[in-house]
């Protein structure tokens, strides 16, 4: 059943649109970038961009950290959302409950789907930027950095090739499993309601909340638990040594947010009367 | 039946979540223990914990919302709003703070020779040659240990001090005590320190203004380690090649020694001038305690800028005329616990008068000045 809803995840045309538009967006800041030259001053705009004119292979961060606040969330909400609500919709819910299988059983499907979706687009984000990263910056190392090194870190030493490919698969990763939140957010409300668009909306007036409530001192107490406070902390796999604190605990917040959302998704899915 | 299943699985989930959201209060809830240490023990371990290795993550909760002012902004940044820094500590002269942003870092790298500083977003290695005699404050000054123990060397026999519940910071359980001024010119009420048992480094620093109930600056360790940092993390090898530069003064404040001249008066306001070397008579500590005050003239082109920044912040001018001798006016910024005064005399001379003091006590240090 799993391998049926990657299937059709894959075959939508939606699903390659999206990926198309998150992939675009990298694509067309460094065609500005490279035509221009012009960098965003000193702790303004996305990480690592200025960083980025000297030597192209760090773009994939810099585009991780251009999706990863808007782009990222509403292209996982709007596939979460769609995930049950789109099949009730669409009156089709009814006959897949006819097949032999368990409610719960299509929730999991549907949650791999999401994942499926989540990982495709991450990854595409950081090959289509790492190919666009190398053609239009190119990948000598900085003119200011000789021997091994590749890259200047956060922390002003060298990284070599293997250390900056290893840290941006493991912030690619991160990334992907700072959206399985949101994710498990829209998979919830896609069970609580018929309509698609809603449940998307519904997961994404969560994650403006959570960002108003992270910028707000007042919410200190609060941060902690907020589903999108520990997003950035992906950046810390460039500084020397890694920083572990926040990405530990991003970790576990996303996993204890899917856990409880899927938990409420089956109670409200799998007894609920399906009338479409 | 099926409301039956329904009401099932909705217990389980309701039992699952109140589970998980008891575990931060629980936590929270797990007692510490104290170590017996009397308060007057604690400073002195406190004060003798500067060859005490340890590293750590710190997060700095400040709301003194003092205005952007030029060149000031470094100094004053982590004063407002929620910061973090991760230290490294094996000495004195040997230790490492990074400044942490969202965008980049900047690390302060101390040694044998002096300070380094790094600043990512620039892409810039700085050597600061010499020591200083005057600078502006920074992140690293900023550190639990090392605001503790800044702020501990200024109690005097009248302050009040009494012990604190023990409670857990950075996973452990830490000693407290209060300070409670006596002095009615500071704007500092009390200054909460709690420090490790085992090592007496501070773990945590809460300055509360006078009359306030909360803490207008905190700097605590989220993560601690009493234990010598490896030297790859305290004194990290930089990238070969990176652009690099020597700098005499580090800031602002280090630099205006070298464009004023005038001498300030060893007494001002009823303080006594820090000790200094001639060469920095120009600017000047004046010290009181709690109730300690810096002065320093500026050039006049800088001077204007930082009475139009102080002024689209929303400052008056105000005339200053005392009873006898000549005036000036003045502009006044002030928050819960800083108060700055840009003065300027009659003579012509702009002043930039800063502490932790009522404005009254900068009005009359001003008025000394202008006589």
């Amino acid at each position: 059943m799993i391998r049926t809803e990657l299937v059709k995840m894959l075959r939508r045309p939606r699903t390659w649109v999206s990926l198309m538009l998150l992939c675009g967006l990298p694509g067309l800041v460094a065609a500005f970038l490279g035509v221009t030259k012009v960098a965003p001053p000193a702790g303004q705009g996305p990480a690592f961009l200025s960083a980025v004119l000297s030597n192209g292979t760090l773009y994939p961060a810099a585009a991780l950290a251009m999706v990863l606040p808007l782009f990222l969330p509403v292209s996982v909400a709007v596939v979460g959302g769609d995930s049950v609500a789109g099949e009730a919709g669409s009156g089709m819910l009814r006959y897949l409950l006819l097949r032999p299988v368990g409610r719960t059983r299509l929730l999991v499907a549907k949650l791999a789907a999401l994942v499926g979706f989540v990982l495709l687009a991450v990854v595409a984000v950081t090959l289509s930027s790492y190919a666009i990263g190398i053609a239009v910056f190119g990948a000598k190392p900085a003119s200011a950095v000789t021997g091994a090194s590749l890259v200047t870190s956060m922390s002003g030493t060298g990284l070599t090739t293997p250390q900056v490919l290893l840290r941006l698969a493991c912030a690619m990763l991160y990334v992907g499993v700072s959206m399985l939140g949101v994710g498990a957010i829209a998979l919830f409300l896609s069970t609580v309601t018929d309509s698609a668009l809603g449940a998307a909306l519904g997961a994404l007036a969560a994650l403006v909340t959570s960002q108003i409530l992270v910028s707000l001192d007042a919410a200190a107490a609060v941060h902690p638990y907020l589903p999108t406070r520990y997003w950035l902390a992906w950046i810390d796999f460039f500084r020397a040594p890694v920083l572990w604190h926040d990405i530990q605990r991003g970790l576990a917040l996303q996993a204890v947010y899917v856990a409880v959302f899927l938990a409420a998704a089956w109670a409200n899915f799998a007894t609920r009367d399906i009338t479409n | 039946m099926v409301r039956r299943d329904a009401r099932r699985r909705w217990a389980v989930v309701v039992a699952f979540v109140a589970a998980l959201c008891a575990t931060p209060v629980a936590l929270a809830a797990y007692p510490a223990s104290s170590s017996g240490r009397d308060p007057a023990e604690q400073i002195q371990r406190a004060l003798g914990s500067g060859t005490r290795a340890h590293e750590g993550l710190i997060e700095v909760t400040g709301s003194l919302g003092l205005p952007n002012l030029p060149g000031l902004d470094d100094a004053t940044g982590a004063l407002h709003g929620t910061s973090r820094m991760r230290s490294w500590y094996d000495g004195t002269h040997r230790w490492r703070v990074a400044e942490l942003s969202m965008t980049g870092e900047r690390d302060y790298l101390a040694n044998a020779d002096g300070l380094d500083v790094w600043d990512y977003e620039r892409n810039q290695l700085t050597r600061i040659a010499g020591r200083p005699v005057v600078r502006l404050p920074n992140a690293a000054d900023l550190t639990p240990p090392s605001l503790a123990r800044r702020l501990l060397k200024l109690v005097r026999a009248r302050d009040k001090v009494t012990a604190l519940k023990p409670r857990r910071i950075a996973g452990g359980s830490a000693d407290g005590l209060r300070i409670t001024t006596s002095d009615q010119d500071t704007t500092i009420g009390a200054v909460d320190v709690w420090s490790d048992p085992s090592t007496g480094v501070p773990l945590e620093v809460d300055v509360v203004s006078r009359g306030a109930a909360r803490p207008a600056l905190t700097t605590r360790f989220l993560e601690f380690t009493a234990k010598r940092p490896a030297t790859s993390d305290v004194a990290p090898r930089p990238a070969r090649g990176l652009m690099r530069g020597t700098v005499d003064a580090p800031d602002l404040l280090s630099r205006l020694v070298t464009f004023t001249n005038l001498r300030l008066p060893d007494r001002l306001a009823g303080r006594e001038a820090m000790p200094g070397t001639a060469s920095v008579a120009s600017i000047r500590g004046y010290t009181g305690g709690f109730a300690s005050l810096a002065v320093a003239p500026l050039p006049p082109r800088y001077g204007q800028r930082l009475v139009g920044a102080a002024q689209e912040a929303g400052a008056d001018a105000v005339p200053l005329r005392p009873t006898a001798g000549r005036g000036g006016e003045y502009l006044m910024l002030t928050t819960p616990l800083l108060n700055a005064m840009l003065f300027h005399a009659d003579v012509g001379t702009t002043f930039l008068l800063v502490g932790a003091v009522r404005p009254e006590v900068l009005k009359t240090a001003a008025a000394e000045l202008a006589s």
